[in-house]
C-alpha cells in the first residue's frame, strides 16, 4: 500500500511554497550563526567551545531542536493531539533536524572534542542525522517507484496473507480443471492432513461450478485488484504438466516468492515456462496458463513491494532507536556540562 | 481468519470482505517488533553508558585528560572547577566574582603578578582562558597561541590603559608586534646599551698569549712593548697551569683562552662547586645562564694585585704566591685597611726596635683609649701607604671605573690621639665602582644556553672575538681588539631568526633554514620570567625584598668575604695568603 502522505515528506515543485520558508530560514540562521561563531573565533583567538558564548547559545538551541525532534514519536502515537497536521510536525522535524547540524557542529567545536560521552552523543547525533537524510531521500522517489512498478500492492502486513490466499484460489483452479499428475498425487499424499481439513470445510458447502480467483484491471489511469469468476464444467485431457508444474514449482512460489529460490523469480523464466505449457497443453486450457502467469506476475509485484518497503522503513531501525540514546546521552550532557565548564 | 478460506464456498459479500484480515494493525510486522527491540536495547545502552560515566566521571564528562603536572587531581574535578561556575572568561555566566573564586583556587599553587602596570582589567583573561587544560598529559600549558599575546600586542597603543597621568605612549618599534621576525618584531630593548662599567677586551682575552701585539707562532712576540706580556702556560702558577694548560701542549705554548675559560655553567661544575647567583639565574634551568664572572676564579691567574711596585709579577713568572696582594673587591675603608696594616706589619718586620715603641691596642682606636702613637711610627708607614695607595689605586683602574673618596682620618691607623685634628682632617682616598654587567642580559626574554650547545658560540657572540687581522710574514693573523667594554657582545634578533623562523629555502647556501619554534612563548613569559609569581618588571621593582636579584656589584664578586664591607679584615687576610 501506498505510504500515506501524512507519514512522508515529498519534497517536489508541488510542496516547495511550503518548504521555500523553512529553506530560507534555516539557511538564515545558519549563515547567522556561522558568522556569529567565526567573529568570536577571531576575537578569542581560539576555536569556541560548548562553554563560550556563540558555543553555548547553540548548544541550547540545538538542544530544545532536539527535544522537539524526539516529541514526534509521541506525537504519532498520541493522534488525538491537536497541535498541528501530522505533515506540519513531519515538515518541522525535518527541517530543524537539518539547522540542529551546524549548530552542533559549532558547539561541539567543530569536532575538536574529547571525553566519551561527548563523543558518544556527536557520534549518535552524526548517525541519527544521516539516517534521517537517507530516509528523506528514499521517500522522494520510493513510493513513486511502489505506485508505477507495483499495480498489485496489498498493506504490507498483508502481503503473506493475501499470497497465499492467491496460492489456495489457483490451486482451486488447477485442480478444478487440469488432470491430476504425479505431482499433484505426492503432494495430495504429502499434505493429507492439510487437504482433509480443506476437505471438509468444502464438503458442508455446495459446488457452486465456479471458482472465484483474484484478477486485476487496469482502465483509464485507474487500476486495482478484483475478483474474478471462472466457470467450471469438466477437467481437460492433457493437462497433466500443468498440475504437475503448478505443485512442483508454481506453488512454492506463490507460497513464499523469492524465499523459494524457484526460477519463477525471473519473470523470463516464467514466460519460458507458461510457453512450454501452452504448447504442450491443449487450447482450452490457455485461461489456466494465463491465469498461472498473471499470478506469477502479481507475486513478483509482492515481493518487490516488501523489498520498498524495507528499504522505505528499514532506516528507522537506526533513526528511531538511536535517538531514544541519544535524548538518554543529551540528558546527562546537559547537568554535567553545566556543573564543570 | 477461516473464514478466509471460504471464499470459494460462498461468494458472499461478507466472504469476499473476509478476504482481507481486518486486524491486521493489531500485530506489529517484522519491522516494528525489531525496532521496537532496537529502541529497548538503546534505552538500555543509554542508562548503561550513564551509569559507567558515573563510575569513571573524568573519561567520561572531561575532554580529555588534564596535564601532567595536574595529574594528581584528574579525578577531582573540583580542586579546579567550581560547580555551575564557568572557568573560562569567554561565557555568558563569567562574572567578576567567579572568575574571582576560580582564580583563587589556581594561585592556592600559583601565585602570578599581574603582566604589565599599563595593562587593562578588562581585557585581562582568567587562568583558564589561556591555560586550556584537558588536553592530554604531555601538553604544555604554556604554550599559547601567538594571537593570545597579538590580540593586544599587535595594535598595543589601544590595549593599555588610557590614564595620562601613569600611561605614555608605546614607542613606534613596539607599537605593532604581530610575530618574530626582522620586520615585525623589534630589536631587542636589553640589547641596546651596554650598562656595564668595566674596561675590557673580549679580543684581547682571545688572543694567545692575552696580548696586544701580533705574535708570531713560534713562541716569540714581535714589535712587543715592554711593559705587556705575552704569557704562556709555563707563567701560570702551578695550580692554574693544570686548569688553562690543554693536555699535551708545551709550558711554552701562549695561553688560549675559549669563551668557557670565563664563562662556565652550572652543567659543567665539578660536584660541590657552589656559587652565588641572581635569583633569576637560580630559578632558571641549569645551564641557562652562564655563572657569574669572578675575579678569583677568572681573571686572578693573570692578574695580580700588588700593593707596591716591587711586588709587580716579573716577566717570566704571574705567580704572585707570597707575596701581599691585596684582596680583590675591598671597599674603601677596607683597602686603607688592609694598606695600613700590612705595611705597618713589613715595617715591624724590617725594624724590630719599632716593637720598643708604643702601638695602638685595637685597629680602630676608640676615643676612650689613650694609647699614644709613636710619631715616629706614623711618619715611618704614613709615605709607604700613600704610596702603596698610588699604585693600588692605578692596578684598580686597570679594570674599574675608580672615584676619589674622602675617608675620615679617625676611623686610619694612623690617627693622632688628638679628636680636633682627626675630625678636621680627612685624607682622600678612592673607591671602586660597581661593574654593573647583568647577570641575564635578555630582561624581557628568556635564553637557554644549555639547548643552544650545539651551536657555536661565535653564531651569537662574534663581536667578541678578535676582529682584526695583521699581515704578519705573509700570513694573517688576529690582532686583539681595544677595550671592547661598550660593545654589547649579543648579536640579538638577526641571529635568532635564522633558525626561529619559518623553514625555507636559503638561495644563499643552497639549505633549508628556520623550521624552530618561533612562537611568541618560545622566548617570552606573559607573567615574567624569573622565579614563580615574579616578573620582570616586578623583580627589579621588588629588589629591596629579593637582594640576591640585583645587578652584581662588586661584592657580589666576593661572595662569602662580603663581611669585608664592615671594616673588619677576616684571618685569612692578615696571613697575607691571597
Amino acid at each position: 500500500m501506498l505510504m500515506p502522505r501524512e507519514n512522508s515528506l515529498i519534497i517536489d515543485r508541488k510542496s516547495w511554497p511550503k518548504d521555500r520558508r523553512w529553506v530560507i530560514g534555516i539557511a538564515t540562521i545558519s549563515i547567522v550563526a556561522t558568522i556569529g561563531y567565526l567573529y568570536e573565533w577571531v576575537s578569542v583567538a581560539s576555536l569556541p567551545g560548548g562553554s563560550s558564548r556563540s558555543g553555548f547559545l547553540y548548544g541550547i538551541v540545538a538542544g530544545l531542536i532536539i527535544a522537539f525532534e524526539l516529541l514526534l514519536w509521541p506525537r504519532k502515537h498520541v493522534r488525538s493531539w491537536r497541535i498541528g497536521s501530522a505533515q506540519q510536525w513531519l515538515r518541522a522535524h525535518v527541517w530543524l533536524g537539518l539547522l540542529s547540524v551546524p549548530l552542533v557542529l559549532m558547539h561541539a567545536k567543530l569536532l575538536f572534542i574529547g571525553g566519551l560521552l561527548n563523543w558518544a552523543i556527536m557520534i549518535t547525533f552524526l548517525i541519527v542525522i544521516a539516517s534521517g537524510i537517507w530516509g528523506l531521500v528514499l521517500q522522494q522517489f520510493l513510493p513513486r517507484m511502489l505506485l508505477e512498478q507495483v499495480p498489485a500492492e496489498t498493506i504490507y502486513d498483508q502481503v503473506d496473507h493475501v499470497a497465499s490466499q492467491q496460492c489456495k484460489e489457483t490451486e482451486r483452479l488447477v485442480k478444478a480443471t487440469c488432470e491430476p499428475g504425479i505431482q499433484a498425487l505426492h503432494w495430495d499424499k504429502e499434505h493429507l492432513h492439510e487437504n482433509l481439513s480443506e476437505q471438509s470445510a468444502e464438503d458442508d458447502n455446495d459446488d457452486p461450478g465456479f471458482v472465484v480467483v483474484t484478477g486485476f484491471r487496469s482502465m483509464t489511469g485507474i487500476q486495482g485488484k478484483v475478483l474474478d469468476t471462472v466457470p467450471v464444467y469438466k477437467t481437460i485431457q492433457g493437462t497433466q504438466s500443468i498440475s504437475n508444474h503448478f505443485f512442483s514449482e508454481i506453488r512454492p512460489y506463490l507460497k513464499t516468492g523469492r524465499r523459494s529460490d524457484s526460477l519463477l523469480v525471473s519473470p523470463m523464466e516464467t514466460s519460458r515456462l507458461m510457453a512450454k505449457l501452452r504448447a504442450t497443453c491443449p487450447t482450452e486450457a490457455s485461461f489456466v496458463i494465463d491465469h498461472l502467469e498473471h499470478v506469477c506476475t502479481m507475486r513478483r509485484q509482492l515481493d518487490l513491494q516488501i523489498r520498498i518497503h524495507h528499504w522505505l522503513h528499514g532506516w528507522l531501525l537506526v533513526h528511531v532507536p538511536l535517538s531514544v540514546a541519544l535524548g538518554i546521552l543529551l540528558l546527562i550532557h546537559v547537568p554535567v556540562a553545566l556543573m564543570y565548564w | 481468519m477461516s473464514d478466509a478460506h471460504n471464499s470459494k464456498s460462498k461468494s458472499t459479500s461478507r466472504t469476499l470482505v473476509s478476504r482481507i484480515d481486518r486486524s491486521y494493525f493489531h500485530r506489529p510486522n517484522a519491522l516494528a517488533r525489531m525496532r521496537r527491540l532496537l529502541v529497548l536495547i538503546s534505552f538500555i545502552f543509554g542508562i548503561g553508558w550513564c551509569v559507567w560515566g558515573a563510575i569513571d566521571t573524568a573519561k567520561h564528562h572531561a575532554p580529555g585528560p588534564v596535564a601532567h603536572v595536574h595529574a594528581k587531581w584528574e579525578n577531582d574535578c573540583e580542586a579546579c572547577h567550581v560547580p555551575y561556575s564557568p572557568i573560562k572568561d569567554n561565557t555568558w555566566l563569567t562574572s567578576q566574582k567567579s572568575m574571582q573564586v576560580l582564580e583563587t583556587k589556581c594561585q592556592v599553587c600559583h601565585r602570578v603578578g599581574i603582566h604589565h602596570p599599563l595593562q587593562m582589567s578588562s581585557e585581562t583573561g582568567s587562568c583558564a582562558s589561556c591555560h586550556v587544560d584537558h588536553r592530554g598529559r604531555e601538553v604544555d600549558l604554556n604554550r599559547t597561541s601567538d594571537r593570545s599575546c597579538t590580540v593586544c600586542h599587535a595594535a598595543i597603543a589601544t590595549h593599555r590603559k588610557s590614564d595620562a597621568s601613569i600611561a605614555t605612549a608605546p614607542s613606534p618599534e613596539i607599537s605593532s608586534i604581530t610575530q618574530f621576525d626582522d620586520e615585525h618584531h623589534p630589536q631587542f630593548a636589553s640589547l641596546a646599551v651596554d650598562p656595564g662599567r668595566l674596561k675590557f677586551s673580549h679580543g684581547r682575552h682571545m688572543l694567545p698569549g692575552l696580548s696586544f701585539g701580533p705574535l708570531a707562532f713560534d713562541g716569540n712576540a714581535t714589535d712587543k712593548p715592554k711593559d705587556r706580556v705575552a704569557i704562556s702556560y709555563g707563567m701560570l702558577a702551578e695550580q692554574d697551569r693544570e686548569k688553562y694548560q690543554p693536555k699535551g701542549s708545551h709550558s711554552d705554548e701562549f695561553v688560549q683562552l675559549s669563551c668557557a675559560s670565563c664563562h662556565e655553567f652550572v652543567p659543567s661544575l665539578p660536584v660541590g662547586d657552589i656559587r652565588a647567583v641572581s635569583g633569576l639565574v637560580a630559578s632558571s634551568p641549569p645551564g641557562a645562564y652562564s655563572l657569574p664572572v669572578e675575579f678569583e676564579r677568572h681573571c686572578a691567574a693573570c692578574h695580580a694585585l700588588p700593593i707596591t711596585g716591587s711586588d709587580k709579577p716579573s716577566a717570566s713568572s704571574l705567580d704572585t704566591r707570597g707575596k701581599d696582594d691585596i684582596p680583590h673587591g675591598l671597599r674603601a675603608e677596607a683597602i686603607r685597611l688592609y694598606l695600613e696594616q700590612t705595611i705597618l706589619q713589613k715595617a715591624i718586620q724590617s725594624d724590630t726596635t719599632i716593637l720598643d715603641l708604643k702601638v695602638p691596642r685595637s685597629p680602630l682606636p676608640s676615643p676612650q683609649d689613650q694609647t699614644i702613637p709613636d710619631e715616629r711610627l706614623r711618619t715611618l708607614i704614613s709615605a709607604t701607604v700613600d704610596a702603596s695607595r698610588t699604585f693600588v689605586r692605578g692596578g684598580c683602574a686597570k679594570c674599574h671605573l675608580v672615584e676619589d673618596k674622602e675617608l675620615p682620618f679617625e676611623t686610619s691607623l694612623l690617627a693622632t690621639d688628638h679628636p680636633q685634628k682627626n675630625s678636621s682632617s680627612q685624607s682622600t682616598w678612592f673607591s671602586v665602582g660597581p661593574v654593573r654587567v647583568p647577570a641575564v642580559w635578555l630582561r624581557k626574554a628568556k635564553f637557554n644556553h644549555q639547548v643552544h650547545r650545539a651551536s657555536d658560540c661565535r653564531e651569537c657572540h662574534d663581536a667578541a672575538y678578535p676582529n682584526q687581522i695583521a699581515d704578519i710574514g705573509g700570513s694573517l693573523f688576529p690582532v686583539g681588539s681595544p677595550l671592547d667594554n661598550q660593545q654589547v657582545m649579543i648579536a640579538g634578533r638577526h641571529s635568532c631568526v635564522r633558525c626561529h623562523g619559518p623553514s625555507k629555502f636559503d638561495s644563499a647556501t643552497g639549505t633549508m633554514i628556520g623550521g624552530v619554534r618561533f612562537d611568541c612563548v618560545e622566548c617570552h613569559g606573559y607573567h615574567g620570567l624569573g622565579t614563580h609569581g615574579l616578573s620582570s618588571e616586578a623583580i627589579e621593582s621588588q629588589s629591596e625584598l629579593f637582594p640576591a636579584v640585583r645587578s652584581h656589584p662588586i661584592d657580589d664578586f666576593l661572595g662569602s668575604k662580603k663581611s669585608l664591607s664592615d671594616g673588619s679584615v677576616p684571618e685569612s687576610f692578615r696571613s697575607g695568603s691571597r
